[in-house]
This record gives structure tokens, C-alpha cells and sequence, in this order.
């Protein structure tokens, strides 16, 4: 096989293969993102930094301000 | 590096077997670093080796300073709480370094206005100072706001201490030795002319490790989380490490000319280095310049304006989809070259589909403040965050633009690029930054509030009318210098020389370097108010709600 097929074929495939890949992945995340399960974990997630928390592993008591 | 996470563990600072090990190394690598100044090639090489040399001796001395003071009872951290120690030295290198980043920009502004400024050295010509500036600003200023607040963010979010004792101020000053060692290194006319990595190999085999060891502390960090989520910002924050560690491996392989010389030849050849070059440039962009940012977005918006992050969902689309885009969209700085035909359209073509993730992560950061708007008019901090992610959304609007094949044919080698990247820069790495460490200094330091608001009124509005200036500048000189160069007379012959297109942008300069003037202005104003914080200090004409004598704030009825 010469070196102008080797390339082609490559690239054929690279594209094809690259293209589905990321429809796939995308689809995952959406999937991921809207589960409707996980809905309340993110929203948990959303007012995590508005905690003002001391480290768990320090032994000392949370200072927890609350919502 | 000992993890210091149970409490009544050795405190930190203790010689443990971890601590020894570090030391030796130290010792081992002083030793190599002496044998090659020993034999060093050339005089920046013998420069260099002292610098490393004198850096890992004064590590020894610290570490044992840290010792000693553990044991005579001088023990500011218990090892309980969280590891704020190099989050404060990474705020304050931060200043540090962008005063000094801004102010050579500002040189070099000034150099291209006016060319006398060169000074007829080789040492402070525009093609040694240049490099100073983009590395002093992208990689002293904002790598340290990086270094910095993930380290803060990744603790507060995952409610854990920072893992390891050594290892975060390992990352820290291990970092500042990079950068010593780059500028100094431009200085001195070593590089390897590839632009944002210019520094020589060894430079680069130092940056590695510190890198690697930031990355462990960070991974090590959320391994032992107590959420059972990852933040989004940590995802960011991530994402910006381990791409970064991949780019700088990449880009940089090449093989030196000896072990004691401080010149080396790129492993690749011609059109393939230029791709990896500018696949690794624009990523840099990506991944440096966006990613790390938009942790901090991610952050200290919802925290400052006390509301939840708009939309987590959209944070986690954000995040997956701007990583998987900004990957390709390299080639875009090639266009018209040697690089085949499709791997140009290729970068275009993702060029384009990042204005969805960039306008979606613009969106959700400007949409947390809903309920909280009227900060935007009470709160300077808060103004500089929001103006940073209205900058982040135009110039991620302006990018994908410019990286069309039509529009690049008139913008590439213009200044209209340095405007771009100025707007990205200035606009949204500069205000999301300055926000973050005018909320992180009295969080840090366990002040009530920043010494003066209205000094932060004042960086903010002097900077932004600075951006402006600079922006439009370059807009108009770019727009004419692309214009003119492709101007052809009725014969057919080119209609300006390259000279009359260079003099004709001499205007242009010189807004462009008041612009930065006005930026390094306020830069300073805010190292001043962060000195008065750290200090303790309440600026007399703005008291404290608390401390404010009764009836002052009561004003008679009219």
C-alpha cells in the first residue's frame, strides 16, 4: 500500500470514527446531565460553595452557617 | 510529602522520612546542577545552573527551618484546618507578578511607539522583552491565580485539608524557579522560538516535574473528598492540569545539543512542528487561559453573589463539551500555509461550534446572579467578576470570527489578533482574577472586608477604560494595516510599502500603550488596597457597619 492510500484510509477513518466518538460521548453527557435522578444531587451541588464548612478530617465542629 | 489528614498526626513542618527523601534530592540535584555549571557550554547555561544550585540549597534550609520551628513551638498551622499558607503566597505572588507582567507590557508598548526605547542593547530589544511579558503575564500572573485558587477551591469544595505537607509549596516555589529561570532566560537570548514556550529544554524538563507533583497534590486533594461529588470548578481545574502537563510534554520535545548547553533542536520537523506548536498554543489558550478560569468562575461567582450556580446541569454540558471542542481548534492559526487544506477547515470548522459551550458557560455564570443583580451596583467586586465574563463572551464571540478562513485572511499578522487576545486577556483572565484576590484576601487573612471598596471602584473603572482603549486601538490599527497590505494600484503592483504600513499605525501605539498604562494603574491601586488589607486596616472614610459611631449613617429627614 503506498504512502497516498495509507493516508487517505486514515483520514477516512480517523473522520468517520472521530465524528461518531463525539456524537456518542455528547449523547452520554446529556444523558448524564439530564437524568432525572440526578437532579438532586446537582442541585445540592449548585449551593455547594455558598457553605462555609471546616474540613471533615479536621476533628473540629462544623461551623456550618446553613442556608 | 507525608498526608497529614488525621488530626494528632506529626504537625506540619516535622522531618519526616518523606521530608529527608525531599532533602536529599534537593542535595542530589544541587550537586548535578553544580557539575554542569562546572561544564557548561555557555554563559547562560553557568547563569542558569547557579540559579537551580541556590534554589535547592535555600529548599534544604527551609525545610529545616520548618523543623525547627516545629520544634521550638513556633506553630502558626496546626494541620487541622485547612493549608492556607501557600494559598497566600500564591495570592501575593500573584500581584507580584502581574504589576510586574503589565509593566513590561506596558515597555514594550512604548517600544513599538516609540523605537528609541530599544536602548540599543540586546538585553532590552522587543524581542527579548516580548516573550518577558506574555510569559510574566500568562504563565508568573495567571498560573500563580490558578495555582492559588485551586488550591483554595479544591479544599473548601471537597471539605478536605490540601494532601501533603511539602508537596503544595514544593509546586509553589518549584513554579517561581520556573519562571526566574524563563525570563532571565529571554533576557539572556535563550529560547526555543516557539511562542508562550519559549523556555529552553531544561527549563521545561523543571516546569514538568513541579507540574506532575501539582497535579498528584490535586488529584491526592479530591481522592481523599468529603462530598461524594466533584465540584465543577475541580473539573475545570483538572482538565486545565492534566491538558497543560500533555501540551508541555508535546510541544517541547527536543533533543539538546549537550546535557551542559542551553540550546536544543525540536524532535519534529517543519509543518508538523508547526502544528503541534500551535496546537499546543491555542490550547494553552483553551486550557490555560479558559478551563482554569472558568473553575474559578465557577467559584467565586456564586460565592461573592451568594447564589447558587445558575444552572448545574449546563455547568456539566459546559465543561464536557468545551473540552472535547477546544482540543481541535489549533490548525486555525496556520491558515494559508503548508498545512494540508482539510486540517485548516478542521480547525475552523471547531472553531466555530466553541461559541456554544463558551456563550453557554458566559450564560450560566452571568445568569447566577438572578435574585442578586442590585450587587452589580453595591459591589465593585462583584462588577469586576461579571464584566469579566461579558469580556470572556466577546471575546469568544470575536475568536471563532477571526478564525474564518475570509476574515483570517485579512486579520492574521495584524494587530487585530493582539486586540483579540488583549480583550481575552486584560478582559476576562485579568477582572475574573482581580476578583477572585480581592475575594480571597480578607477570606484568607480573616479580615471583615477589603481596606477600601472604593479603591476597588476606582481599579475597576481605570482598567476597564484602559481595555477599551487598547481594544479599539488595535481594531482600527489592525483592520488598516490588513487593509493596506492588501491594497493593489491599477497596474496591479502593491499599493503601500510594509513602512508606510508600519508608520501608519503610530497613533494606534500610542493609544494602545496609554491603554496599558491605565491598566498597570489600576493593578497598582489594587496591590494597594490588598497591602492595606493584609495589614488590618479599614480605610478611615469607609468604617465598618459595626465600628461606625452612632447616628453617622443616619442621615437627617428631609
Amino acid at each position: 500500500m503506498d504512502s497516498e492510500t495509507t493516508y487517505s484510509l486514515v483520514r477516512t477513518w480517523f473522520g468517520t470514527g472521530g465524528l461518531i466518538l463525539m456524537v456518542v460521548l455528547f449523547a452520554v453527557v446529556l444523558a448524564y446531565a439530564l437524568w432525572p435522578s440526578n437532579k438532586k444531587k446537582f442541585d445540592r451541588m449548585a449551593k455547594l460553595p455558598l457553605e462555609d464548612k471546616e474540613p471533615e478530617d479536621s476533628g473540629k465542629k462544623d461551623t456550618e452557617t446553613g442556608e | 510529602m507525608a498526608v497529614s489528614s488525621a488530626p494528632g498526626a506529626t504537625p506540619p513542618g516535622t522531618m519526616t522520612s518523606a521530608a529527608w527523601a525531599v532533602a536529599g534530592a534537593l542535595i542530589a540535584g544541587a550537586i548535578l546542577f553544580i557539575a554542569v555549571a562546572a561544564k557548561a557550554q555557555d554563559a547562560p547555561m553557568a547563569v542558569h545552573a547557579w540559579f537551580f544550585v541556590f534554589a535547592f540549597l535555600a529548599g534544604v534550609m527551609a525545610l529545616g527551618q520548618r523543623h525547627f520551628n516545629v520544634t521550638h513551638g513556633q506553630v502558626t498551622d496546626d494541620g487541622a484546618g485547612y493549608s492556607d499558607g501557600v494559598v497566600k503566597a500564591g495570592a501575593i505572588a500573584t500581584l507580584f507578578w502581574g504589576v510586574a507582567g503589565f509593566l513590561v507590557g506596558v515597555v514594550i508598548a512604548f517600544q513599538l511607539a516609540f523605537p528609541f526605547l530599544n536602548l540599543d542593547t540586546a538585553f532590552t530589544n522587543f524581542g527579548r522583552l516580548r516573550p518577558l511579558h506574555t510569559s510574566a503575564v500568562i504563565f508568573a500572573f495567571g498560573g500563580n491565580a490558578l495555582i492559588a485558587t485551586s488550591f483554595y477551591v479544591v479544599q473548601r469544595t471537597s471539605r478536605t485539608r490540601l494532601a501533603g505537607d511539602i508537596a503544595p509549596w514544593f509546586v509553589f516555589w518549584g513554579y517561581q524557579l520556573f519562571i526566574v529561570i524563563a525570563a532571565t532566560g529571554y533576557l539572556m537570548g535563550v529560547t526555543q522560538s516557539k511562542e508562550y514556550a519559549e523556555p529552553e529544554w531544561y527549563a521545561d524538563i523543571w516546569l514538568t516535574i513541579v507540574w506532575v507533583v501539582y497535579l498528584i497534590v490535586f488529584l491526592a486533594t479530591l481522592a481523599k473528598r468529603k462530598e461524594p461529588h466533584i465540584y465543577v470548578a475541580n473539573w475545570f481545574y483538572l482538565a486545565f492540569i492534566v491538558t497543560i502537563a500533555m501540551l508541555h510534554i508535546g510541544n517541547n520535545l527536543a533533543i539538546p545539543e549537550t546535557w551542559t548547553s542551553s540550546k536544543s533542536y525540536a524532535l519534529f520537523p517543519g509543518v508538523q512542528d508547526a502544528l503541534i506548536q500551535w496546537w499546543y498554543g491555542h490550547n494553552a489558550v483553551g486550557f490555560f487561559l479558559t478551563a482554569g478560569f472558568l473553575g474559578m468562575m465557577y467559584y467565586f461567582i456564586p460565592k461573592r453573589a451568594e447564589r447558587p450556580v445558575y444552572s448545574y446541569r449546563l455547568s456539566i454540558v459546559h465543561f464536557w463539551s468545551l473540552i472535547f471542542i477546544y482540543i481541535w481548534a489549533g490548525p486555525h492559526h496556520l491558515h494559508f500555509t503548508a498545512l494540508p487544506d482539510w486540517a485548516q477547515t478542521l480547525g475552523m470548522t471547531f472553531s466555530i461550534m466553541l461559541w456554544m459551550p463558551s456563550w453557554g458557560g458566559m450564560i450560566n455564570g452571568l445568569m447566577t446572579l438572578s435574585g442578586a443583580w442590585d450587587k452589580l451596583r453595591t459591589d465593585p467586586v462583584i462588577r469586576m467578576l461579571v464584566v469579566s465574563v461579558a469580556f470572556y463572551g466577546m471575546s469568544t464571540f470575536e475568536g471563532p470570527v477571526m478564525s474564518v478562513k475570509a476574515v483570517n485572511s485579512l486579520s492574521h499578522y495584524t494587530d487585530w489578533t493582539i486586540g483579540h487576545v488583549h480583550s481575552g486577556a486584560l478582559g476576562w483572565v485579568g477582572f475574573i482574577s482581580f476578583g477572585a484576590i480581592y475575594c480571597m484576601i480578607p477570606w484568607l487573612w480573616k479580615r471583615e472586608r477589603l481596606y477600601s471598596l472604593a479603591l476597588v471602584s476606582w481599579h475597576f473603572w481605570i482598567a476597564t477604560i484602559g481595555i477599551v482603549l487598547y481594544i479599539t486601538a488595535m481594531w482600527v490599527s489592525g483592520i488598516l494595516q490588513g487593509l493596506m497590505w492588501r491594497a493593489y494600484d491599477a497596474q496591479g503592483f502593491l499599493e503601500y510599502s510594509f513602512a508606510e504600513t508600519v508608520e501608519a499605525m503610530h497613533p494606534f501605539y500610542v493609544i494602545r500603550a496609554l491603554g496599558g498604562v491605565l491598566f498597570l494603574t489600576g493593578a497598582l491601586i489594587m496591590v494597594y488596597n490588598c497591602w492595606m488589607t493584609i495589614k488590618g486596616r479599614v480605610r478611615e472614610s469607609e468604617p465598618l457597619p459595626a465600628s461606625a459611631p452612632a447616628g453617622a449613617t443616619l442621615q437627617p429627614a428631609e
